[in-house]
């Protein structure tokens, strides 16, 4: 598998999508997020974070060497972020996040890092 | 201050050119203007776009548009153009053997061929000597996938590969111990044959490679243990799926493909000797093109009643007789062009879709008639605007005299009109007299070729593919052009655009492209489109209009029309022209509006003489207007 999970070891410049989860405790939609980025083939690391969705997703980002956050709340909101974009100006910011569109997203974030044609969310 | 309008009336748009003498006879243009021509060129109805022009010209000029003293109309070439394409062969599937497609993430590698089996099913039905496929529906979750296929392989199965209808390859591929290519996002699945000999081959990751196996004939043969007569029929499959970085075959006990040539029906061409040709659209390009050379000048051409060559000529000449008013049978196909081209299209009876490319054959024709009724509009002009309006000249005599205003120039000299939808050129000898000619095949055609050969399917969509290079977007930021170039944008692009190809518009703006081709493709296609159409074109136009049948006897070559204002067709002309040691270039008309208004300049330095513009004297027949004054 391609993810790593547990407490991170000072190895953050490893290439991959930074994936933050708010709220204590493991959000069911945690595994479609994963399933996309690995079936897309990029790594990833989740760790637990609190703060402001986007904020936060704007800090993983700068954290991550791809350059891409994923913030996932207890109450199924997703935030994407890119290091590049203005803080407060998210790629996707999708509340009531069904398990089939948190797959897609963790899909996008997954090609946001490799450069090829996202899939439309709506 | 006495002001004469020159007004040439296109098939797209009308120009003007307004020209402003005063007492002593000494003058200038003082204005250009263009403006989108209404109704079908040669008509009443263009009127209205006439004085929309005609406003936009003194209005730049700062006058009224009734302080236009006379105005100058040019007599259209009586031709129009229309383009149609005869696809001549087809791949049918009797039966599901393949699946050509290719998702973007299959998992595992490698070629593995063994029985299609169902991954639900009961391993004590089945003998472990026979290697074994899976299919596995979207019923079936990846980690239930992986789980049974570590099962069957501890019970002793060989389990080659796997078919997966979800997008869930690498996901299974992580999640299994044994190493096999697994394709995936097969929609149709519950179409594919089950207990039959399947293969499945996924090409290696990080290499650059494709498959290998089975986009070769000889390998699928291999795989399946084919006899050369069965190896012959599947060519056909092995085409469909090179370049792919994973595919799937199964051989079928019925199944049959077969690549079929459709009868596409015959054109007669008729030579002005009475002599007809017939030659089958579906012996290709050559051979048409070859006929019509032998029987020029063409008289006319037919095309068979049913085939959609046949129903474009039909068209071209209907659309000519309701312009003219006269009856269909006196309208006449003066030239037809052929280009060979590929097509893609979905194969017959396929399971994900699969395209194989099938040969076809574009066709463009151009009908010619006697004569437009241009009185109708002179008298409708003067009509609307009470100023004195003279049909001054002849379309390709005013573009030459226009065209010669283009610094470096000198007669004897060509030019060569690039329109929508014909190609024209005119030859002015030493003393000064003009030969002109139509042919049919420009710009028109160009669109239709790369719409059939990208697979586009929307005319204003290839339309656009055809005007505008192409570039990739491979960053929130950052947009790599056709040539390599790496610009930087200052807004990021947005979320719809990542990743994809766009075409870089005039304006600044991006348009996505929403087929699946690569920059490097699009080029490809686009590029040697317009090489088939406007560089044979040329060519031909070039050989057939001096006076020696020979392009090398030209000093000048001129390019003005539409299409010469493309990004890159006058370089890809001028390029083929250099190999015959000629001058050829975009014409700058008046120094400054490059291969815009040559016409409507032209018909302006007919009636007031050459001037500064002109370094000789025009010949009488070039500068009195036409008998054909409003009635």
């Amino acid at each position: 598998m391609s993810g790593c999970r547990g407490p991170i070891e000072g190895d953050d410049d490893l290439p991959r999508v930074q994936v933050w989860v708010t709220g204590g405790r493991e959000p069911d939609l945690l595994a479609s997020i994963e399933r996309g980025l690995e079936e897309e083939g990029v790594p990833w690391i989740v760790r637990e974070a609190e703060g402001g969705a986007v904020s936060l997703a704007y800090e993983a980002s700068r954290a991550s060497a791809l350059k891409i956050g994923l913030v996932l709340t207890p109450d199924r909101r997703v935030v994407i972020h890119h290091e590049q974009l203005p803080a407060d100006e998210p790629i996707f910011d999708t509340a009531d996040t069904t398990p089939g569109l948190a797959r897609t997203l963790g899909s996008n974030a997954a090609r946001l890092a490799k450069g090829t044609p996202l899939t439309p969310v709506e | 201050m006495e002001y004469v309008a020159g007004v040439d009336i296109g098939n797209s748009s009308t120009e003007v050119a307004l020209f402003g003498r005063s007492e002593d006879g000494e003058g200038e243009f003082v204005s250009s203007a263009l403006y989108r021509t209404t109704g079908l060129k040669g008509t009443k109805k263009n009127v209205p776009g006439v004085v929309n022009a005609l406003s936009r010209a003194a209005e730049t000029a700062g006058i009224e548009v009734s302080g236009i003293d006379r105005v100058s109309l040019n007599e259209a070439a009586p031709v129009i153009g229309d383009v149609a394409m005869e696809t001549i062969t087809e791949t049918v599937i009797t039966e599901s053997t393949m699946i050509g497609h290719d998702p973007s993430t299959p998992g595992g590698v490698g070629l593995g061929s063994g029985i299609g089996v169902e991954i639900t099913a009961d391993p004590e039905r089945f003998a472990t000597e026979e290697p074994i496929v899976f299919l596995v529906p979207e019923t079936v979750d990846f980690a239930a996938a992986a789980a049974t296929i570590d099962d069957w392989a501890e019970a002793g199965f060989e389990i080659v590969g796997a078919i997966v209808q979800r997008d869930d390859a690498v996901l299974i591929d992580n999640r299994t111990d044994v190493e096999i290519p697994i394709v995936d996002e097969v929609a149709g699945l519950e179409k594919v044959p089950r207990s039959q000999p399947t293969a499945v081959e996924v090409a290696p990751e990080s290499t650059g490679k494709t498959i290998d196996e089975l986009s070769n004939p000889y390998g699928i043969a291999t795989v399946f243990d084919l006899s050369p007569e069965e190896t012959q029929k599947i060519i056909p499959v092995a085409r469909a799926l090179v370049g792919n970085k994973s595919a799937v075959v199964i051989e079928t006990p019925q199944g049959d493909v077969e690549e079929r040539t459709i009868p596409a029906g015959e054109l007669e061409i008729l030579d002005e000797r009475g002599n007809t040709t017939g030659v089958p659209v579906d012996d290709g390009a050559d051979r048409i093109m070859e006929a019509v050379t032998d029987s020029w000048p063409v008289a006319d051409v037919r095309g068979e009643s049913g085939s959609n060559i046949g129903g474009m000529l039909n068209r071209a000449r209907a659309s000519m007789a309701e312009v003219t008013g006269q009856a269909v049978e006196a309208i006449e196909i003066r030239d037809v062009m052929a280009v060979d081209t590929l097509v893609p299209q979905q194969v017959e009876g396929s399971v994900a879709e699969e395209h194989s490319t099938e040969s076809a054959v574009a066709l463009a024709a151009m009908v010619k008639t006697q004569q437009l009724p241009m009185d109708q509009i002179a008298a409708g002009l003067e009509a609307e605007l009470d100023t004195e309006v003279l049909i001054q000249g002849v379309e390709a005599n005013m573009a030459v005299l226009g065209s010669l205003t283009t610094p470096g120039t000198d007669h004897p000299l060509a030019i060569l009109d690039l329109g929508g939808g014909s190609t024209d050129a005119a030859y002015m000898d030493e003393s000064g007299a003009i030969d002109s000619i139509h042919l049919s095949g420009a710009g028109d055609m160009v669109t239709m070729i790369i719409d059939s050969e990208l697979g586009v399917d929307d005319r204003d969509l290839a339309e656009a593919i055809k005007k505008h290079p192409a570039a990739k977007i491979e960053d929130l930021y950052r947009v790599r052009e056709e040539d390599g170039t790496v610009s930087f944008l200052d807004e990021p692009v947005e979320p719809e655009l990542f990743g994809r190809t766009v075409l870089l518009e005039d304006d600044g703006g991006m348009q996505a492209v929403p087929i699946d081709a690569s920059v490097e493709g699009i080029r490809r296609t686009r590029r040697r489109a317009k090489r088939k159409v406007f560089v044979a074109n040329a060519e031909r136009a070039l050989n057939l209009i001096t006076p020696t049948r020979s392009i090398r006897r030209l000093p000048f070559v001129v390019m003005v029309g539409r299409s010469a204002l493309d990004f890159e067709i006058p370089e890809l002309v001028s390029e083929a022209m250099a190999e015959y040691g000629i001058v050829c270039g975009r014409a700058n008309v008046r120094s400054a509006l490059g291969p815009r208004n040559a016409v409507a300049t032209g018909l302006v330095l007919s009636h007031v003489g050459s001037g500064s513009y002109l370094d000789f004297e025009i010949p009488a027949d070039l500068s009195t207007a036409l008998e054909r004054t409003t009635a």
